[in-house]
């Protein structure tokens, strides 16, 4: 059943002018073809991966408001697994399955790369380079290059629907201290769930056809130690103050409606444990809750 | 690389990152350490750098460089969804 679902949303998304029935079935397609990237019917197929090893306990991050999952899309790419919104042409989440061998694996990779589009999306879902053309936000990696272990990750986590638009110096100072922290964690012996987002909160605007997130989160969880939590940082140049806060995996939930760790229950989900301090380039201070 | 007649390239210089746009190339940053990866990472990074320039003088020559990019502004559009319960 599941099968004919996706063949389903494969046929209807190659016929671009059925653009109705394509929406209709674009909530179903998101439920049931859990694995849009291991579908060969798509053009320009990138390579596959396996979502499920990128989640705990095989379980995808779970959309908790329904108006969230418009025009969503799961992508199976080497090394990640990415839920795309077609409203946003961004990722609402970006999993990864982090450990030590890989992570040092990736330090040796150096090779040119390409941002391109992600052609498995329907073109009207889909961001294009030149949505983010003319503008001074980056295209900001949820799932981030400097964590995957080999060229096809690699040149995968370059796809657009793994990109947001992100301010320069957030992208490059603070967010890049945060995904460094991260992979510190990882290098210290244990395995990482991590899932990153954005969150769009208030009025949302937009540079091409692309909408720019308020903030952008990132949320880990350490089976060996139980810890979990998540960064927490607002989408601007940072200040040195009110710039990132770690708060728990249940505050997350509450601020953007998405929980990154549907398979973790217990006290692990209240706690905001200072798992590790992130070596900012920019100055470090705590950020006060809005 | 073709400095600025792609959006797509992207070189990496030991940690710096240089991203290939048509109006911009960022450099997204990395350190210069005092020993031998350092100055190999310096050379590569001054060559990289020094095609940039020649880029930007040839536009000039062409008088095809001007004073100060325009950036496309954001454009309004209200909310995407409302996203969160509370902040």
């Amino acid at each position: 059943m599941r099968r004919i679902l996706w063949a389903l949303a494969a046929v209807c998304a190659l016929q671009a002018s059925a653009a109705d029935a394509r929406q209709a079935l674009d909530f179903a397609a998101a439920r049931a073809a859990r694995s849009l990237g291991q579908s060969a019917g798509w053009p320009g197929a990138e390579p596959n991966g396996n979502c499920a090893e990128n989640y705990l306990d095989g379980q995808a991050p779970r959309l908790m408001l329904d108006q969230l999952a418009q025009k969503v899309r799961e992508l199976c790419s080497p090394g990640y697994a990415v839920l795309h919104s077609g409203v946003t042409r961004t990722p609402l989440w970006s999993a990864e399955h982090l450990h030590p061998e890989r992570i040092r694996a990736s330090i040796r990779q150096s090779r040119k790369k390409t941002f391109r589009p992600d052609h498995r999306l329907p073109a009207a879902e889909r961001a294009q380079l030149e949505d983010y053309a003319g503008s001074e936000w980056e295209r900001g990696h949820m799932s981030p290059n400097k964590d995957m272990a080999d060229r096809e990750s690699q040149k995968a986590s370059f796809l657009l629907s793994n990109m947001i638009p992100q301010e320069p110096l957030h992208n490059q100072n603070l967010w890049g201290s945060i995904e460094h922290a991260t992979r510190g964690l990882v290098l210290r012996g244990e395995s990482v769930y991590v899932v990153t987002g954005p969150a769009f909160l208030g009025d949302t605007k937009r540079i091409g056809r692309v909408a720019i997130p308020s903030h952008v989160w990132k949320a880990v969880f350490l089976p060996g130690s139980g810890r979990a939590g998540a960064w927490w940082t607002v989408n601007r140049k940072p200040t040195g103050s009110r710039d990132w806060e770690f708060i728990s995996i249940d505050e997350l939930v509450a601020r953007t409606g998405i929980d990154p760790f549907p398979a973790l229950i217990g006290p692990a989900r209240q706690r905001a444990d200072a798992l590790t301090q992130p070596r900012m380039r920019a100055r470090r201070r705590e950020m006060a809750p809005d | 690389m073709d400095y600025f007649s792609n959006a797509s390239d992207v070189h990496r210089v030991g940690d710096f990152e240089l991203q290939n746009r048509l109006d911009r190339i960022t450099i997204g940053g990395g350190s210069i350490t005092r020993d031998e990866a350092g100055l190999a990472t310096a050379r590569a990074l001054a060559e990289h750098l020094h095609q940039i320039q020649q880029q930007l003088l040839a536009d000039r020559a062409a008088g095809k460089l001007p004073k100060a990019t325009v950036v496309k502004p954001d454009a309004g559009d209200g909310k995407v969804f409302r996203m969160a319960a509370r902040t």
